[in-house]
């Protein structure tokens, strides 16, 4: 199963999220599904941190798809912080023109956090 | 020119051409390397020219094989390559490749090659006509170098306080300088752990649509990182420019000058805290 491959992890109420480093489609389909499963269950989150630090290749779909879960999980209330892009995968992504919609990055995941965590964040 | 002097010239290089002293005469003056080998490869030429570069006399060559002192065992294959072909017709042809002097040197020949046929059109003897290009090679491999360290140093990337890291540009942009400035400072952005970089273009005299692009590139890699950046040194020119070519730097933060930027650098990590710094995702 390729969605096993992802877990989706609650930590004080925030859903942690870390990519393999080569995400296939199925995987990165699997990861829109279990994110918005595990936003319906019990209280809302604050959101979704997508750890990408291990990723080394970044395609259309899966920045699409990104971009996709985070309005979606933006509708449901929460926001979507990325962390941790590698330099390489920046320099594909902004060149081949990428966009991550309204999700917002960080450099680590304890930003990442911090950011969800921080006085006054969007609730 | 009348038809008189045309003709006398015409009948002077007829004699010249039959002069038996013609041709060694041409290969004694000449400065290119001029060596003929028989099908064996074996020299049955070697000028003069030939001789000053590699210490061998003519005499002491004669009837020794090419490749089994004149060249260097690495490049023995595509040499080799050159004679089949040229014995079986194909020529002209070029090759570049090294000889190695009585000394020891080795010494870098561009070869203009050809195949000397008989009355029947069989290849008889092949002929290679060289330069020297050792110097024209080493000078052009020096200028390459020489740009990358340009490259290197033009390209700082410095570190002036904790969470922040400076670019101060110097000169005009073009994508090779882009891609390594990318490169550096999408690295030190996550070495040094820095939620914000300046991108400082006091030192770029004239910001075209191209440099533009440029710059939003970069600041979208440096976002995607999950930094932020700001562009200080926009003097009032640059700012007439950058709005007469219509470049949205809409959510890019920029000021007039460093000092500016450093203490809008101040404010917000002094604001959030040294932890955050989030950025839009591109």
């Amino acid at each position: 199963m390729e969605s096993d491959r992802i877990s989706v992890i609650r930590v004080k109420e925030v859903l942690l999220v870390t990519m393999p480093a080569d995400p296939d489609d199925p995987t990165v389909s699997a990861l829109q599904e279990r994110v918005l499963e595990a936003m319906s269950g019990g209280s809302t989150p604050l959101g979704l941190v997508l750890d990408l630090s291990a990723v080394d290749t970044l395609d259309s779909f899966f920045a699409r798809t990104v971009a996709e879960t985070a309005q979606m999980v933006g509708l449901m209330g929460g926001r979507t912080v990325i962390a941790g892009m590698r330099p390489s995968v920046a320099i594909t992504a902004t060149q081949l023109g990428l966009r991550l919609g309204n999700a917002e990055t960080v450099l680590d995941v304890d930003r990442a956090l911090d950011l969800l965590h921080e006085p006054g964040a969007t609730r | 020119m009348g038809s008189r002097s045309t003709k006398s010239a015409r009948d002077a290089r007829v004699r010249l051409d039959a002069h038996t002293a013609f041709l060694p005469t041409l290969l004694d003056t000449v400065d290119a390397l001029v060596a003929v080998l028989d099908r064996e490869g074996r020299i049955v030429r070697f000028n003069p020219a030939c001789e000053r570069l590699t210490g061998w006399r003519e005499d002491e060559v004669l009837g020794r094989v090419l490749w089994e002192f004149l060249l260097p065992p690495d490049e023995m294959a595509p040499v080799l390559a050159l004679i089949r072909d040229l014995s079986a017709g194909r020529f002209p042809a070029r090759l570049e490749n090294d000889w190695i002097t009585r000394d020891g040197q080795r010494r870098r020949i561009a070869f203009n090659c050809s195949g000397i046929p008989d009355d029947h059109g069989e290849v008889q003897f092949l002929l290679g006509c060289g330069i020297d290009v050792t110097e024209r090679r080493r000078s052009e491999a020096a200028l390459v170098a020489q740009r990358d360290e340009l490259l290197e140093v033009s390209t700082p990337v410095v570190r002036v306080w904790e969470g922040v890291v400076l670019v101060p540009l110097i000169g005009t942009l073009d994508g090779r300088r882009t891609e390594r400035l990318m490169d550096r400072l999408l690295n030190a952005i996550v070495e040094t752990r820095s939620p914000i970089a300046i991108l400082d273009i006091t030192g770029v005299p004239v910001v075209d649509t191209e440099t533009a692009r440029y710059l939003v590139e970069t600041i979208r890699a440096v976002r995607l990182l999950g930094a932020r950046t700001v562009l200080s040194g926009v003097r009032p020119a640059i700012a007439q420019t950058l709005v007469h070519l219509g470049i949205d730097l809409s959510g890019v933060e920029t000021r007039a000058s460093l000092v500016d930027a450093l203490r809008w650098a101040q404010g917000v990590l002094g604001n959030a805290g040294p932890s955050t710094g989030p950025g839009r995702g591109g």
